[in-house]
């Protein structure tokens, strides 16, 4: 019954009490503790400025009083119910270190919290000389509830798990941070918390504290955090020194842990580091600055809302700490100079090499694909390309490097040279490859060699040899010669002879000499020349058609006219068409325009008159055309036409 | 005067000629005999006074070879082919430098290849003449009276010949094409940087003797492309053109 009753009332407290948190989570209070209020000489004890309903205010960090040593140490922030932006507070915490024997009073001190001033309450505190007195039952229990107050706070624990639980079922309230999985929240009494640099811890792993000059070392630094408490990670890791070279830090690798009976999680950074001089290189502490959650060290009050706030688990004190790692020093050696090979080029570390070829038949032109691969630890950055030997006859081009880490940092893995070959000469094998590396395990200079690849390819063409050879493929060796490649070895120019005369050229190119343009110039000028003849031509010739055509039309009405019964009617039309025909008109201002007599055109009036009349005189005709008019106007036509 | 002028010019050009061939004569005797570097001044001898051939540029490219400059004889070779390039020993020598010494050379294409079979002179002034013979007969076809459309089919397809023949001997013409072309001649590495700064990141670091190519000039320093693509900053006392620039008229120098 008396359950029931507390969980009513649980859920009573929670509509009422979070609104209310929300109303007042903005206001400021100042309150100023004291660690211990009796120490003695030298024995530090804590000073807080506590500043609920901000995470941010002026505190003055180098305030002095007389035989006290007093030092800002960091700055806490204290969230509660962090989605709902409850509650915050900022504390700003102090060590102060008695430098003698006394009764002591940190002043009042002015905080500012947005632009308003407020005033601390001073904190006063005995020293003693020599070592404390050892606290009496009382002392010790001066931090701890009374005994029954002690006892309303279990019953006021039990009540608001039991809240807290009902809380959680309820669907849609968002949950407390500190309830999320991933963000382990302190089960801690703060009585337990064990020391920062135990509950966060790092390790810097460097498997030799011998090495080379130029050698790529493995490195692993490794983040411990208890598991117990929340922690984020509020800074990139530093890590970094004068005498090496750093590769890029790899992702972390995140495992948990149980040392000494706690869970810790461990995250594990791997890069790689190269000394870059001889001597003692001292490779610095990794450092990561993180934020961890402790419970407060505050008591909760011995009141309904001090353990409301403890057990809801939003109560807690952030402290910004700094995670160092420890240092290693290393003894970096040079390179030993005896047995070094000629043909090392800086590669350290242990590798292998293999060589394959393909194709294995190749024709006279037909590039070989030669790849060598080389596979171990070590500085792959700094590896070239293995020397090839016994290159005389080929040709080699610039080949294709590809790297393949086998680790996140690139100290292990595979690194191939891929070269095309031209058979500049009939070979049956490939060039066999060298590659020099240092041992900093064994401390020696190690050369590997591949041996030369069975192959037959062909000769590219040559002058010399240039009939066709049949290629492995069967094909004609000419016909699948991509360029004309001599068969000599690169060395034949000492047998190569100059040339005993020469033919001059130029270099000026023909499109940019001007007799060519001149030359297309003058061909562009006939070009249009003949299309402007020709054009001529055929509009000339088009005229020349139509004139011909009304000549043969007038030829024809002359004879038509001559005709044996034709009537005066038809003779004057006929006439008068021939006339339009050579003249354009039978006007007689327009004919006489035209170059014709007073007496001509008096000839011709008649038949001019009769052809009109018959024509708009509506079939009267009042001129009269005779024989003898007709005979006359006939003869002059014809002596017109015979002049054309 | 104008004919005493024009002999007298004639009979100078006559002597210089006649001098240079004996400068070129000297140098093959003094190759012959060892003496390399003196061969070599010979053979320049004989260019500086006029003698642009394939053959001299060779030779001079072969002296230069035993001599030891490597980035010089490679510069000779590709003038050799430049001018000429079915000269075969040039192009055989180049390429035995290139595998040798790790020159990157432009490679020859299929076009070069086509083109070197025919002189290129021949492609110009033939593709040229072809292409204007397929013009007129179009134009007497558009003119004919019988057959027109035969004529014109004929025509088109000589004119198109005749095109690409110009088109043939335009991208395979080396002294169309290498012009924007520079030979890497400086002493020691020759180094493409990212930026016109004697300390800033090396890009590619190329053999003496390689060819890339030229896309703009800024003060001491030319901006280049190497064969594989690479672009970077080279300085320009290090690189000589494929094909030489003409010498700079004293008014035209002190314009620049």
């Amino acid at each position: 019954m008396i359950g029931k009753n507390r969980i009513q009332m649980g859920k009573v407290l929670r509509w009422i009490l979070l609104p209310l948190l929300i109303v007042t989570a903005h206001a400021v209070e100042i309150t100023t503790v004291l660690s211990e209020s009796t120490t003695s000489v030298g024995r530090p004890i804590q000073f807080q400025i506590q500043i609920q309903g901000t995470s941010s205010a002026d505190v003055p960090d180098n305030f002095a009083v007389d035989g006290l040593d007093i030092r800002f140490e960091n700055r806490g922030i204290n969230m509660q119910f962090d989605n709902f932006k409850l509650s915050k507070a900022v504390i700003y915490t102090f060590s102060v270190i008695p430098e003698r024997a006394g009764n002591f009073s940190i002043p009042s001190l002015s905080v500012t919290v947005d632009g308003k001033v407020y005033k601390t309450e001073a904190q006063k505190f005995k020293v003693v000389t020599g070592a404390l007195p050892a606290p009496s039952r009382g002392q010790s229990q001066s931090q701890q509830p009374p005994p029954i107050a002690q006892l309303l706070q279990q019953q006021m624990q039990q009540f608001q798990q039991q809240m807290q639980q009902q809380m959680q079922q309820v669907p849609g309230l968002p949950q407390s941070q500190t309830q999320r999985p991933s963000v382990p929240q302190s089960q801690v009494p703060p009585t337990q918390i064990p020391a920062l640099d135990k509950l966060a811890y790092a390790e810097l792993i460097i498997p030799d504290r011998k090495a080379f000059v130029g050698q790529t070392i493995p490195v692993e630094i490794r983040f411990y955090f208890d598991s117990r408490f929340r922690v984020e990670i509020v800074s990139q890791l530093g890590f970094g020194g004068e005498g090496f070279t750093a590769e890029k830090l790899s992702e972390p690798a995140e495992k948990n842990q149980v040392i000494d009976g706690v869970p810790f999680n461990v995250y594990t950074f791997k890069t790689a580091i190269t000394p870059i001089k001889a001597g003692s290189l001292n490779i610095p502490p990794a450092q990561l600055k993180c934020v961890v959650t402790l419970p407060s060290n505050n008591p909760p009050p011995d009141d309904f809302f001090g353990g409301l706030f403890g057990q809801m688990g939003g109560m807690g004190e952030q402290r910004e700490i700094n995670v160092l790692s420890n240092s290693v020093d290393l003894e970096v050696k040079n390179l030993p100079k005896e047995g070094k090979p000629a043909g090392f080029s800086g590669a350290i570390g242990r590798f292998t090499l293999d060589a394959e070829a393909s194709p294995k038949r190749a024709a006279s032109g037909e590039p070989i694909t030669l790849k060598l691969t080389l596979e171990g630890q070590g500085n792959f950055n700094a590896i070239t390309e293995p020397a090839l030997q016994n290159k005389e006859g080929w040709r080699i081009y610039p080949g294709i490097t590809d790297f393949t880490p086998s680790d996140a940092t690139g100290f292990g893995g595979r690194k191939t040279f891929e070269s095309m070959l031209m058979a500049l000469e009939a070979k049956t094998a490939t060039p066999a490859a060298e590659f020099s590396y240092f041992d900093p395990t064994a401390e020696k200079y190690v050369t590997l060699n591949t041996a030369p690849i069975a192959i037959e390819a062909q000769a590219g063409k040559s002058p010399a040899n240039s009939a066709p050879t049949p290629s492995a493929s069967g094909v004609p060796a000419d016909s699948v010669t991509p360029e004309p490649v001599a068969s000599a070895s690169p060395e034949h120019s000492d047998g190569a002879s100059v040339l005993p005369t020469y033919r001059t050229a130029s270099f000026q190119s023909v499109f940019h000499r001007k007799e060519f343009w001149i030359a297309n110039l003058a061909a562009g000028v006939a070009f249009l020349a003949l299309m402007a003849y020709l054009i001529s031509v055929r509009v000339a010739s088009g005229a020349s058609a139509r004139a011909a055509q009304v000549r043969r039309q007038r030829k024809k009405l002359l004879v038509e006219m001559e005709a044996r019964g034709l009537d005066a009617l038809a003779f004057a039309s006929k006439g008068t068409e021939s006339l339009e025909a050579r003249f354009g008109s039978v006007l007689p201002e327009e004919l006489r325009v035209a170059g014709l007599s007073d007496d001509e055109i008096q000839v011709l009036e008649p038949m001019i008159t009769l052809h009109a009349e018959s024509k708009y005189g509506l079939g009267r005709s009042i001129a009269e055309l005779s024989p003898e008019r007709r005979s006359e106007i006939l003869t002059l036509l014809k002596q017109w036409e015979a002049k054309v | 005067m104008k004919i005493r002028l024009f002999l007298m010019a004639w009979l100078l050009g006559a002597a210089m000629s006649a001098h240079a061939a004996s400068d070129f004569d000297t140098a093959n005797e003094q190759f012959g005999s060892g003496r390399y570097e003196e061969a070599a001044r010979g053979y320049h001898l004989a260019l500086d006074k006029g003698i642009q051939a394939a053959e001299v540029y060779y030779n001079l490219g072969l002296a230069e070879t035993k001599a030891g400059k490597v980035a010089e004889a490679s510069l000779s070779f590709q003038r050799a082919l430049t001018l000429n390039p079915a000269l075969e020993p040039a192009r055989r020598e180049l390429l035995a430098l290139s595998a040798k010494f790790n020159i990157e050379i432009p490679e020859a294409t299929w076009v070069n290849r086509l083109a070197s079979a025919i002189p290129r002179e021949s492609w110009w002034i033939g593709g040229a003449v072809v292409a204007w013979l397929g013009a007129f007969i179009i134009l007497g076809g558009l003119f004919a009276r019988a057959r027109r459309g035969t004529i014109l089919i004929v025509g088109v397809i000589i004119f198109i010949f005749g095109k690409a023949a110009l088109g043939l001997a335009w991208t395979s013409d080396p002294l169309i094409q290498n012009q924007d072309l520079v030979v890497l001649v400086a002493d020691g590495p020759n180094r493409l940087r990212s930026a016109p700064v004697d300390n800033s990141e090396t890009i590619a670091s190329l053999a003496g003797g390689s060819t890339v190519a030229l896309l703009s000039e800024r003060g001491k320093w030319a901006y280049c492309a190497s064969l594989d693509g690479k672009r970077g900053w080279v300085e320009r006392s290090g690189l000589q053109p494929v094909i030489p620039r003409k010498p700079e008229t004293p008014n035209a120098a002190n314009a620049g």
